[in-house]
């Protein structure tokens, strides 16, 4: 037994009594973690592992998987690989698994689907010689090649996905290569995601900053009106928005047509199906962000400020570069995150204003997705995504703080 | 055969509230919406509605097997009938994402044209990607797929799907292949540079779409001067909103449309039983009525009249350089060609 | 004061913001130099209006005023060289003290070296040297209404504004600041234009107080001068406590007027525009009011009901109801000479007519 004092006593009451709060605190929390965590961070989590995980040749071909890792990858494997091949391919088709191994293996290696398809069809119940056998259904399981996809596809986790997110591939020797020029796609369209989003975003700046100054200093009734003219965009479906500027720019839209009427130019201007129309299309959708997140820092900033600048002998122009202006550099750096940070994920505006030169990277994780069912492939790309936003996001908490980010 | 993806949403919606109120016997059908499901609800689920009392809750999609994976994977299939594509079709049977049909139920399928039969889908019908002009806009008609590339005859845009399928095998019709030697050529390095280098003499002037409902859009609103385009949709601007739009068949693609059943499909059944039902002549040669497809079987062909045969990818005047597309040449070799047609675009 | 050579000149100055109502009308204003005038007068009379067209911030509607003899109506506020002090401080937040108080000098140009040499001594005379490399939010209130006194007179303006610069202080602080404001004024003889609510801060900083309300100065005058003879009814009750007990007029001689109060008499000072029968309004310091007077000159003598007895301290505050009319005041010292009247009791109230004032009542509204 310990001797304790009033003290001690009133010192551990207190800390109970904290203990209390934050439980309490944390049970009302637990709901929105809860739903976080299943229909937000999980899923995520998942799909970035997606662009490691290898499982479809252990799955289908447990007995191959665990043999080829013994190969020295030169010449042909050995007949007892051959034949554990063989053995493994009718349950991987009975089991259902050989399809996913087949359009796995065909991400490496073209027209693998079919080999292996037409091998499954064609191989006899038994041989003597396995290596003889594969190679007299299809003469390419004479070559090394095949066998070194499927020695790769046996390496669980794989770094194989992620390396071609940046176009790039382990040798047939081993060590990293670059694809070749004509393969590689994805560096570039990263590259071209952060200009088109660095684009957006300065746009968006030079557009905003002044619209948002007019609405923290218009008298009240102006800047409501201009704030709903700011707000309604929000309200409308961003598939909407997107179409109406196609309809817009289009050679017989609107704007073609006016500038034609009005003798401005002859011929109607590329306006859309090209990076001018993506930048558009971009710069109005994500304009309200870059003006709602300036104008929060502005509505905080008074009017004194500039007074006093001028009542100290500034020139209005001085006066606004060196007291307002800094003094907003908060919010146009919360703005210009927002805005960059949304940019590098957009989809659908590229995919309808762009032409051929405007894919970004979603459209791509998109499309290996949707169509091309290269999960793994589009888990890494995420997994870079996710990566590089989280860079911007540190430099830009390192800049600005993150706490600076509100709206209103 | 792609769609608007607005229409797609508020199908989906209607297919969610319909699905919602509906009978224990309902089939959940998905397809590529837009006028092909309009014409498929006339011509194939009111009336086996009407012999069977099953009803269908109709939802849109947007092709691909994605999302189909995802529901097998998580053990909770909602769909009971889908329509596919090719390719679509034969790796969802591969990958056990489609069952297996009785194909005895369809009766005597000698005269189904060959390849529109497989273990897991039944085809429906014929489509093809060909191209279409204006004809108020162009002075001479085109009528070849050189002309298609000509662009000193033909000064102007040209609209192509964002997408290598169909776009190289024409590339390669343009240059000189004969169209029973595209995939040949096209199989071999050679004849893939021979593709691409002949699209490198357009490139300048192609407005890529990926919507099927953008092609006659494109082309309605002077974007382009020549589109390319499934068929189906250039028919159904010409027939109902009068546009002056005449289709080339010279150089078509065409292909096979699909039903199938999803496994685990909950009423699975019913699904399969409407496949056998729709294969029937006297069914299937309905859909021509309301959209320009062909049915592929011939004996729904010679139901269909002489005036409806003649806007039919399959019809004798139109076939004469036509390519089936080689579904699983596409399969092997669609990851390796659209990563080389990603990076062409890009350049 | 010096009036005839005026450093700041209002004349007939006006500026309504919609055309119609005047927020200051006729606005007539001389200001020495070297003077201390305070605008003093409720939210919404124009003293602060007034204080920003001086500034520049404002443009008047009409009339003219003018610096040193020259028109200012079209100089903006930068090309004036008038220091000002906001209520709030505004020193910019995103600078330091020393870049604060130097930015007057940076943006006229003035060398980086004399800079730094001007802003020490500017910081030493509001005796903040050690606070030159901190930010504004780092400071005290007090502290940061020094920097802006400093960055304000660092430059040596011709005139310094000050709107409300001690508003949001505490008492204590505001005294202490109130005396620092003072000194600097004397020692380095400012003129200054101080805008406040605060009527004592008014009255013990200023060489004149203008009165404010309505748009228009109601008197401009000394603080001695406001207290013991206000002009009007609404300068009487706005400065230190009044007992305004309405009446009429009964009776105009010279300087002196009666009014009637509950049958009584009442003979005061007469003020401006009186006449016989118009309604009147008293004007009596509680001070100057005694509780069952001697006989004397104490001519003023009313009858009424003791209500209340509050102590405090050095005094003790009699409510009593004269005739009907309740609330009137007396301050009684506290001397403990004689005992007080209890609540409820009856007395009589006096007061000499020299101590009082009869004025017209404030304009309605």
């Amino acid at each position: 037994m310990t001797v304790t004092t009033d003290r001690d006593d009133r010192a551990g009451a207190f800390r109970r009594a904290r203990r209390r709060d934050a439980r309490r605190a944390f049970a009302l929390a637990v709901p929105l973690l809860a739903f976080l965590l299943i229909t937000f961070i999980a899923p995520i989590v998942m799909l970035l592992m997606r662009g490691v995980q290898n499982p479809e040749l252990s799955r289908a071909m447990p007995v191959l998987s665990a043999s080829i890792g013994a190969w020295d990858g030169t010449g042909l494997p050995d007949e007892t690989i051959a034949a554990a091949f063989a053995a493994d391919l009718p349950g991987a088709q009975e089991s259902g698994s050989l399809g996913p191994l087949a359009r796995r293996l065909n991400f490496y290696l073209p027209e693998f689907r079919s080999l292996l398809m037409k091998t499954a069809r064609r191989l006899p119940p038994a041989a003597d010689d396995w290596r003889a056998a594969l190679a007299a259904i299809d003469e390419r399981w004479a070559t090394p090649e095949p066998w070194r996809v499927l020695q790769r596809a046996a390496i669980n986790p794989t770094p194989d996905y992620l390396l071609a997110a940046m176009d790039a591939k382990v040798g047939p020797e081993g060590g990293v290569t670059a694809a070749p020029a004509d393969e590689s796609v994805y560096v570039d369209a990263f590259g071209r995601t952060f200009w088109i989003s660095a684009v957006v975003t300065f746009l968006c700046l030079v557009f905003g900053y002044p619209v948002a100054w007019l609405l923290a200093n218009l008298p009240p009734k102006q800047a409501d009106r201009l704030m709903i003219l700011v707000i309604v965009p929000f309200w409308t479906s961003l598939l909407v928005r997107t179409t109406a500027w196609y309809v817009l720019l289009q050679p017989g839209g609107v704007i073609n047509s006016l500038l034609i009427w009005t003798g401005l130019t002859t011929e109607p201007l590329p306006l859309v199906f090209n990076r001018t129309g993506v930048l558009i299309g971009m710069t109005h959708i994500l304009l309200p962000f870059m003006i709602l997140a300036i104008y929060s820092v502005m509505k905080g900033i008074s009017p004194t400020y500039m007074r006093a600048a001028l009542s100290l002998g500034a020139h209005p122009v001085v006066a606004f570069l060196r007291i307002y202006l800094p003094q907003t550099l908060p919010g146009v750096g919360a703005g210009c995150f927002l805005v960059f940070v949304l940019a590098l994920g957009y989809y659908i505006t590229p995919a309808l204003l762009g032409g051929a030169g405007d894919e970004m990277i979603s459209q791509l994780i998109a499309i290996q997705t949707n169509q091309q069912l290269n999960w793994g492939l589009a888990g890494a790309l995420s997994a870079y995504l996710v990566l590089f936003t989280l860079v911007f996001y540190f430099i830009f908490n390192k800049l600005v703080g993150v706490d600076r980010l509100r709206f209103g | 055969m792609k769609f608007d993806k607005g229409i797609a949403g508020a199908a989906l919606v209607a297919g969610l509230c319909i699905a919602g109120a509906a009978r224990a016997e309902t089939i959940s059908v998905v397809t590529f919406g837009g006028a092909y499901e309009a014409a498929a609800k006339q011509a194939y689920f009111d009336p086996f509605t009407k012999e069977t009392g099953t009803g269908f809750s109709l939802e849109a999609y947007d092709g691909g097997l994605a999302k189909l994976s995802a529901m097998v994977e998580a053990k909770n299939t909602t769909w009971d009938l889908i329509d596919l594509e090719s390719n679509d079709a034969i790796a969802g049977c591969d990958e056990g994402l489609l069952q297996k049909l009785d194909l005895a139920t369809l009766g005597d399928t000698s005269d189904f044209i060959p390849g529109s039969i497989t273990p897991c889908a039944v085809a429906t019908m014929v489509w093809s990607t060909v191209f279409a002009y204006d004809k108020t806009k162009l002075a001479t008609a085109p009528t070849s797929m050189a002309d298609f590339f000509d662009l000193k005859a033909f000064p102007g845009k040209r609209g192509l799907r964002k997408s290598p399928k169909a776009t190289l095998e024409w590339a390669l019709i343009a240059d000189g292949v004969a169209a029973a030697d595209v995939y040949k050529v096209l199989g071999t390095p050679a004849g893939v540079d021979r593709a691409f280098k002949k699209l490198d003499s357009i490139k300048k002037d192609i407005v890529w779409w990926e919507a099927g409902s953008q092609a006659p859009q494109l082309l309605a609103d002077g974007a382009v001067v020549m589109v390319q385009a499934y068929n189906g949709r250039i028919s159904n601007a010409v027939k109902e909103q009068g546009k002056p739009f005449v289709t080339v068949w010279d150089g078509q693609v065409y292909d096979f449309e699909w039903w199938g059943v999803p496994t685990g499909a909950k009423s699975g059944d019913a699904a399969k039983k409407f496949i056998a039902f729709q294969a029937k002549p006297e069914v299937l040669s309905q859909l021509s009525k309301y959209i320009a497809y062909a049915p592929p079987r011939s004996k729904a062909v010679e139901l269909i009249d002489a005036e409806t045969l003649k806007g039919m990818p399959t019809a004798p005047a139109n076939f004469g350089n036509a390519v089936q597309i080689d579904v699983p040449f596409w399969t092997d070799n669609f990851d390796a060609l659209n990563k080389r047609f990603t990076a062409w675009l890009a350049q | 004061m010096g009036q005839e050579n005026p450093f700041v000149t209002f004349s007939r100055v006006g500026k309504s913001y919609d055309g119609r109502q005047n927020v200051v009308q006729n606005l007539d204003l001389d200001i020495a130099r070297g003077e201390f005038v305070s605008l003093l007068g409720p939210s919404g009379s124009g003293k602060t209006t007034t204080l920003m067209m001086l500034a520049g911030f404002e443009t008047p509607t009409e009339g003219e005023i003018s610096l040193d003899g020259k028109r200012l109506n079209d100089l903006p506020p930068h090309k004036r060289n008038i220091g000002m002090v906001f209520q709030n401080y505004a020193l910019f937040p995103h600078l330091t003290i020393a870049e604060n108080v130097a930015f007057p000098l940076s943006v006229r140009g003035v060398s980086r070296a004399e800079q730094k040499t001007r802003v020490a001594r500017a910081l030493e005379m509001v005796e903040l040297p050690q606070v030159a490399g901190r930010r504004p939010g780092q400071l005290s209130g007090g502290q940061q209404q020094r920097v802006a006194l400093a960055r304000a007179l660092v430059f040596e303006p011709a005139l310094v504004l000050m709107d409300e610069p001690l508003g949001a202080l505490d008492k204590r602080l505001r005294e202490t600041m109130q005396y620092e404001i003072k000194r600097l004024h004397r020692d380095l003889g400012l003129t200054v234009v101080y805008v406040t609510h605060d009527q004592g801060e008014a009255l013990t900083m200023s060489d004149r107080v203008a009165v404010f309300f309505d748009g228009r100065i109601q008197q401009i005058a000394a603080p001695d001068v406001l207290y013991e003879d206000p002009q009007n009814a609404f300068v009487a009750n706005f400065i230190g406590e009044n007992n305004g007990i309405a009446g009429r007029v009964t009776d105009l001689d010279g300087g002196m007027a009666s009014m009637e109060v509950g049958g009584a008499r009442i003979t005061g000072k007469a003020g401006r525009d009186l006449a016989v029968g118009a309604p009147a309004v008293l004007a009596l310091r509680p001070e100057r009011a005694l509780l069952a007077p001697m006989a004397g000159d104490i001519l003023n003598r009313v009858t009424g009901t003791v209500e209340d007895i509050t102590y405090c301290g050095d005094h003790h505050r009699v409510a009593v109801t004269l005739a009907g009319d309740g609330d009137f005041i007396l301050k009684i010292p506290n001397t403990t000479h004689h005992a007080l009247p209890p609540p409820g009791s009856r007395v009589e109230v006096g007061w000499r007519p020299a101590d009082c004032k009869i004025l017209t009542p404030p304009p309605a509204g």
